[in-house]
């Protein structure tokens, strides 16, 4: 896959809510990036990215909507703008926004980085 | 200023090739800039050293021969553009160079960039 077509099919399971399936779409050896101040900073292997993401998710006691916009291709990564409002099981009530940028290396996402304020979820 | 009025004079700056005057303009001083490994300079750390990082890379260039930068991307306090350069570097035949670049910005200051390619080996 080119990494256009990636960013389509990434963009596209994410407006779906399909994570699961575009967690596909990584490699196996990816490795994810948050913020500097928010916990589990850097995430190696797409099984403990999964982990990641299920913890993340069993947080979550609603989610009220979110966008997934274009994805911006050039060369052989891509950024997209993301927002989300959501409720944790904790209490607050979240809107954050977010630039999620991709890097693609054999038609796999080998690399994803996120691009907030790490004090609008953790405070 | 707002990230989008950040942003909006970050392009205006860059698409008239005035990349001093938007760094010495929008950049924090204590601005850190982050290149992918590999890249002679991973991480610059201050105005000063960024301002020299890039007078480095313009003695680089033997030629700009054109630049493309779109408009910015904007989320809270991030920003994101693409830029395209075709570029001639001394005793280097002509090349295209595409990047993304991520901006973070706090009270209306540039306070981190970074950028998002693969660089080029040895020889590339």
């Amino acid at each position: 896959m080119t990494t256009q077509e990636v960013a389509d099919k990434l963009t596209s399971l994410c407006r779906e809510g399909k994570y699961q399936e575009a967690y596909g779409l990584y490699a196996d050896d990816a490795v994810s990036m948050e913020m500097e101040g928010a916990p589990n900073q850097v995430t190696k292997g797409l099984e403990n990215i999964l982990k990641g993401f299920e913890q993340w998710a069993s947080n979550i006691q609603e989610s009220h909507g979110g966008t997934v916009g274009e994805p911006v291709v050039v060369a052989n990564h891509f950024v997209v703008p993301m927002t989300s409002d959501v409720t944790f099981k904790s209490g607050g009530r979240v809107n954050m926004e977010q630039l999620a940028m991709y890097q693609v290396e054999n038609g796999k996402i080998k690399k994803a980085s996120f691009h907030y304020d790490p004090s609008v979820i953790f405070g | 200023m707002t990230t989008q009025e950040v942003a909006d004079k970050l392009v205006g700056y860059c698409r008239k090739g005035q990349f001093e005057e938007a760094t010495k303009a929008l950049y924090h001083n204590d601005i850190v800039s982050l290149e992918p490994q590999g890249s002679p300079a991973v991480e610059t750390r201050g105005l000063k050293a960024v301002l020299q990082k890039a007078e480095q890379f313009n003695n680089m260039v033997e030629e700009m021969h054109g630049m493309e930068i779109s408009d910015p991307l904007v989320a809270d306090n991030f920003f994101s553009c693409t830029m395209k350069m075709d570029v001639t570097f001394k005793g280097a035949p002509r090349s295209t160079m595409e990047e993304v670049c991520v901006y973070q910005v706090n009270d209306g200051k540039i306070v981190k960039e970074e950028f998002f390619f693969t660089p080029m080996g040895p020889g590339a």
